[in-house]
């Protein structure tokens, strides 16, 4: 059960609602992974224009870049602008090759074949996400080989079906380079069939304006929150493995908007998530105090 | 020469010599009766012994003139009295009773003496180093610690002691009056005397907690903490000298509660992260004593800081405040402002661009002097003159100030005009800091105010602090005026663009004004031409006279390039040069250059040509002869420096050959009853493959037994179970790990109770762990390293993680001796790069020691700093160490230096095959 709840779209409504609508027309179900609301987004560099250009040109995209800097948000984001059906994956450990595929299920007496959310995507021409893919087992990252490369198919061993992907599908994975062990690192092979963005926390400014936003907050408190994160990620050879993420900022913006005191709110969403290490912990107090 | 130094002069010419020149340099002549008397008793002196003539010589002309003749006859006659006991002692008091008379009192020259009577009951030999102390303190003028001190030598002496107590015990004591710091002497002496009347053995112990962190005391505080320990010494002997000496941990804590005085060294580590993370720079703190005596004007009363771009420098102990988190937290606060200069670049600035706004703001009243220095020196610059490219003058800052008559003026002016931006641009970063810290510098302005008003006192107020100045008591209105006045200055030029120069073009415009104002009758300040320094409080101040940058060839280069461009007719500044040096790792290309030309580069003329111009091309590395074995350099941390030292250490991989000496097969067979059970207990830790999870809500196949139910509760009419599947789940053991031997010399020692080497059980509990490692299946691999010098390290690979144990492996294993040192920080950061190509899930360092890193340079606390530091770093790779010390007992500092749940110790090496292979299974079980 854990394993199915670990998967994004997989005991989830996303999943569950799929199933359902499979019954249905194609057209609803498509509608379910469509991307309603523009996704807030600000452009850094050039993303956006390149990855337009992979998805008109058949390419698949790897996104590299750390934890919570808006690699997801980014290919929702990009979703919408293409305005494409976005099945996202949440790679883990005990993902199966099924998992992406397809299953047979039970349903009443019938034994029903259920299409995963690779297929879905390929039959539907959507965005397929396959987020932290590194964290997928090896021989799961195998069954995107086909679809990522000219052929551009998928293989149902089970059902003995070989799927042509819609024009429209795009292969999109991302995964942490400075948080992986190399035993997670991408097989060349895997590699090798992707153009490559890779993303990093945004310029200050920049980054001031996205907490100022999704946190719903004044810019000179977003630009503290910012600055303290600056300060925090020199911290990093001192034993932190990641960075404050914007992700961690924009928390402890929404909770200042709610009212909790600045220096509290940082402490609870950035300091403790961060380490367990009481010194470092001590030393990003002082830079709480010193901001804020 | 009078005829009684002419007598002295027979009996010893080069004692006549040495009084005579002593009595011209006297201000008032000697009377020749006193003379007589000297010359008198100084024969008399020599006739017994020639050293003891010497101390009456030297002390009677020492106290001529400066004591009544009374006193000199009561010097003679004790030093008489004193000397009938042997002349060894006549000269000891003749020698020490000269600091009694000349800073003591009547009452201290009878303390003193009964205090010497009681010492030579225990013997003459007691008395040298005591009264030696004893004469520092007083020629220091510390009468209270000198009366504290006699008092403690009376307790001490006044025990039944023997030779060798008493001995200890005169150079204990002489050596407590040396090290107490001054300010605290007295109280200190006052309970070191309180402690050994209770018992004399007391006394090394409060000195040896003294070190610890009871010097760090405030009076009652020692006071109770002495109370406290003679309590438990009166309950228990032994209790309450390990309290006395910290080495209880009632002892530790109660010190550690009433401590209120903080030092440096406590505080120091979070400084320096909080330095790390606020400026990213590789600065670091240290304490004040560590700069030379010239330098280490910061404060003239009360704490204070400087830096020089490399170190921050603070007190080494604060006890301003009652309260010790006050006190820690002043260290903060002076690390905090001192850390701005460097964020926000006052020591980028250049003095081009400051020369050119300077003279584009040209004041028609500019006298002609001064406008000639800056067009001038301009002028150098732009003619690419080699010596201003290399800063002759000491850096840009330093030169700006020597354009000016008065250096020291302009100098405070820019402080001013410097520290008002850097609060501005505080206040814009960092509101939190400065409503901590603005109040303790209104405080301590507040306090400086109180003394006679410095011409630039009321600028200061207005400007680095925002305060109003004409409330401020003794603030002379004029000071005031000029300060309003240059404020609204600093307000105009601050509005457009705030750089560090912008403080160097008001310095320009305000300062034959801020000359004037020195020079006012009422404060008669530059009266004399000596222009007497703003005391900035807490000593805050860009001190540019100390400022070394941290990266010179940076600096270098860029000079050298600014002025081949310059040369060229390109103007480029050199600090935006340093700035896109350092940003790029040293490296420009000729579109760099263009950009911060702001003009393509003439036809011809690239970087390669620039370079070649500044003549930057004598690059050298050191080169040291490894005798073909592949060489690897690693930094290393150098604690005191608090920095890397880069490329310092070179590591040698080291090939082992030895001959088949049927090692590993005698170990296997002796122990192959241990071998038999541990394979047993690894076959359990093992895992199984493949995990089928049955009853699973999906799965690849189903699970019939379930189906069977389901199909059961469907007829039954009860709602049936959704999980009908089988998953099948593989599992898999993922772990390459790396032993790392320490084979220093220490390991060829042999094993008590035994004639095998601790290496040789080392080496036979690597061969069980190798068969436990093959049951796992676990990737692995051995090497052994040892020291000798940084460019020494040897590391010697018994077994790649690639490698099968093969003969050759078995063999190299059975080979493998005792050799040097351990320098213990290369050999882990190599191994860390071996075990970093290892594919897999989890990577583990053993390492494997019979005790503490040690080789040349590298001992104590740098070893144990730098195996930290390498330590950590593996850390932040993922890779997980563990270290095993044999033949040692626990020792707290092993903690330190591995971290506690990171290593285990074992005391008797004899048990290591059994422990090693236990400690394995613990560590990698799933």
């Amino acid at each position: 059960m854990a394993s199915c709840r670990q998967m994004g779209i997989g005991d989830g409504a996303g999943w569950r609602a799929g199933e359902l609508k499979m019954t249905t027309t194609p057209k609803a179900h498509d509608e379910a992974y469509r991307i309603d609301r523009e996704p807030y987004y600000l452009r850094t560099s050039s993303e956006i224009t390149l990855f337009e250009t992979a998805f008109h040109t058949g390419l698949p995209m790897m996104l590299k870049g750390p934890t919570g800097c808006g690699k997801t948000r980014f290919v929702e984001y990009m979703a919408f602008r293409l305005q494409r059906p976005l099945i996202t994956v949440a790679c883990h450990e005990d993902l199966f090759a099924s998992d992406l595929i397809g299953r047979y299920l039970l349903k009443d007496d019938e034994t029903i074949w259920v299409d995963g959310p690779l297929t879905r995507a390929v039959r539907m021409g959507a965005i397929c996400y396959l987020d932290e893919i590194v964290e997928a087992r090896k021989d799961t990252t195998v069954v995107i080989h086909p679809l990522t490369d000219n052929r551009r198919m998928l293989s149902i061993d089970k059902k003995g079906e070989v799927l042509q992907a819609h024009p429209a599908f795009m292969m999109v994975i991302s995964y942490n380079p400075g948080y992986q062990s190399v035993l997670k690192d991408l097989k060349q092979s895997t590699r090798q069939r992707f153009v490559s963005l890779e993303f990093d926390y945004p310029p200050a400014e920049k980054e001031a304006e996205i907490v100022a936003h999704e946190g719903d907050i004044a810019m000179d408190t977003a630009l503290k929150l910012v600055t303290l994160a600056g300060k925090i990620r020199n911290i990093r050879e001192q034993g932190l493995t990641e960075g404050a993420s914007t992700r961690l900022l924009i928390y402890a913006a929404r909770l200042i908007r709610k009212g909790i005191a600045p220096e509290q709110a940082c402490r609870c969403a950035i300091c403790l998530p961060l380490t367990d290490d009481v010194r470092l912990q001590e030393t990003m107090n002082d830079l709480i105090e010193d901001v804020f | 020469m009078d005829n009684s130094i002419e007598t002295l002069f027979a009996a010893d010419p080069q004692l006549a010599e040495a009084v005579n020149a002593r009595l011209l340099e006297k201000d008032e002549p000697v009377d020749e009766h006193t003379i007589g008397i000297l010359v008198a008793e100084s024969i008399r002196g020599l006739c017994r012994e020639t050293a003891f003539g010497w101390a009456v010589g030297l002390g009677m002309v020492e106290l001529a003139g400066r004591v009544t003749p009374e006193n000199l006859i009561e010097y003679r006659n004790i030093v008489r009295q004193a000397a009938r006991e042997g002349p060894t002692l006549g000269r000891i008091m003749a020698t020490h009773l000269v600091a009694v008379f000349l800073h003591g009192s009547r009452a201290l020259l009878n303390h003193f003496l009964e205090v010497t009577r009681i010492m030579r009951i225990k013997g003459t030999y007691t008395l040298n180093r005591p009264l030696e102390a004893l004469s520092i303190l007083l020629k220091a003028g510390d009468q209270k610690s000198a009366h504290a001190y006699l008092a403690l030598l009376e307790a001490a002496f006044s025990w039944q002691l023997n030779y060798n107590q008493c001995l200890r015990l005169a150079s204990l004591l002489a050596e407590a009056a040396a090290v107490f710091d001054g300010t605290k002497r007295t109280w200190q002496l006052e309970q070191l005397q309180r402690v050994i009347r209770i018992d004399h053995h007391l006394g090394q112990a409060l000195l040896d907690g003294m070190q610890k962190g009871v010097q760090r005391l405030d009076r009652p505080a020692l006071e109770d903490f002495v109370g406290l320990g003679l309590e438990k010494y009166r309950q228990r002997a032994r209790l309450g000298s390990k309290f006395f000496s910290l080495d209880s941990k009632t002892g530790r804590d109660t010190c550690r509660q009433m401590q209120i005085c903080v030092g440096l060294d406590e505080v120091q580590e979070r400084l320096n992260r909080y330095l790390n993370a606020r400026t990213a720079m590789p600065l670091a703190v240290r304490p004040v004593s560590a700069l030379t005596q010239k330098h280490a004007r910061v404060q003239e009363s009360g704490p204070g800081v400087c830096s020089d771009g490399r170190f921050i420098y603070l007190p080494d102990e604060i006890d301003t405040f009652s309260r010790r988190s006050e006190n820690l937290y002043l260290y903060q606060v002076l690390t905090r402002l001192e850390a701005a200069f460097y964020e926000f670049a006052t020591f980028d600035f250049d003095l081009q661009k400051a020369l050119e706004q300077s003279l584009k703001t040209s004041p028609a009243k500019m006298s002609g002097a001064l406008l000639q220095n800056f067009a001038l020196r301009l002028e150098k610059i732009h003619r690419g003159d080699h010596e201003a490219a290399l800063d002759k003058g000491g850096c840009d800052l330093q030169q700006f100030f020597n354009l000016f008559l008065l250096p020291a003026l302009a100098a405070d002016l820019f402080t001013i005009f410097e520290l008002a931006r850097i609060r501005v641009l505080l206040t814009q970063r960092y509101s939190g800091l400065v409503q901590r810290v603005m109040p303790l510098l209104h405080q301590e302005a507040s306090a400086g105010a109180r003394k006679p008003g410095h011409p630039l006192g009321a600028l200061y107020l207005r400007l680095a602090l925002d305060m109003d100045p004409t409330g401020v008591r003794g603030t002379h209105p004029r000071h005031s005026a000029f300060a309003e006045k240059t404020a609204a200055l600093w307000q105009a030029a601050a509005g457009s663009e705030l750089t560090v120069e912008t403080g160097a073009v008001i310095v320009f415009q305000t300062y034959f004004e801020a000359a004037a104002l020195a020079d006012c009758p009422g404060s008669g300040l530059a009266a004399d031409g000596f222009y007497p320094p703003f005391p900035a409080p807490f000593g805050w101040r860009p001190r540019p006279e100390l400022f070394r940058s941290t990266e010179p060839q940076i600096d270098r280069l860029a000079a050298r390039l600014k002025a081949a461009l310059a040369r060229r007719d390109l103007v480029v500044y050199k600090s935006d040069l340093i700035i896109r040096l350092r940003q790029q790792n040293g490296h420009l290309d000729d579109r760099d250059i263009q950009d911060l030309a702001g003009s393509p580069l003439p036809p011809g003329l690239d970087l390669e040509h620039l370079l070649d111009d500044a003549d930057l091309r004598s690059a050298t590395d050191l080169h040291v002869d490894a005798g073909g074995s592949p060489v690897f350099w690693y930094r290393e941390w150098d604690c005191r420096l608090a920095d890397y030292l880069q490329r310092h250490v070179r590591v040698l991989e080291r090939p082992v050959q030895g001959p088949a000496n049927g090692f590993f097969r005698q170990v296997l067979r002796r122990h192959r009853g241990l071998i038999q059970r541990m394979r047993y207990a690894f076959e359990m830790i093992k895992p199984r493959g493949l995990t089928i999870l049955r009853q699973w809500p999906d799965g690849d196949e189903f699970d019939y037994r379930a189906l069977l139910d389901y199909a059961l509760d469907r007829r039954a009419g009860i709602l049936p179970s959704d999980r009908l599947y089988i998953k099948r789940v593989k599992q898999r053991r993922d772990v390459a790990v790396l032993l790392l031997v320490d084979l220093s010399r220490s390991t060829a020692n042999t094993v008590p109770g035994s004639d095998a080497t601790v290496l040789e059980v080392e080496k036979e509990a690597i061969v069980i762990l190798t068969q436990a490692l093959g049951v796992l299946g676990d990737t692995f691999a051995i090497a052994g390293f040892s020291g000798n010098g940084r460019l020494g390290v040897d590391y010697f690979r018994l077994k790649d993680f690639e490698e099968n144990l093969s003969d050759a492996v078995r063999r190299r294993i059975g080979a493998v001796s005792a050799q040097r040192n351990t320098r213990m920080g290369a050999a882990v950061r190599h191994a860390a790069v071996q075990l970093e190509r290892v594919p897999a899930r989890v990577r583990l360092l053993i390492i494997l020691g019979d005790g503490f890193p040690n080789d040349l340079d590298y001992k104590r606390q740098y070893a144990v700093e730098d195996t930290r530091r390498a330590l950590f770093e593996l850390k932040s790779r993922s890779i997980y160490t563990h270290a095993i010390t044999v033949n040692q007992t626990a020792d707290p500092e092993l903690d330190n230096l591995y971290g506690n749940i990171h290593h285990s110790v074992i005391s008797d090496v004899r048990q290591l095959p059994d422990k090693l292979v236990w400690i394995y299974g613990r560590l990698t079980r799933s």
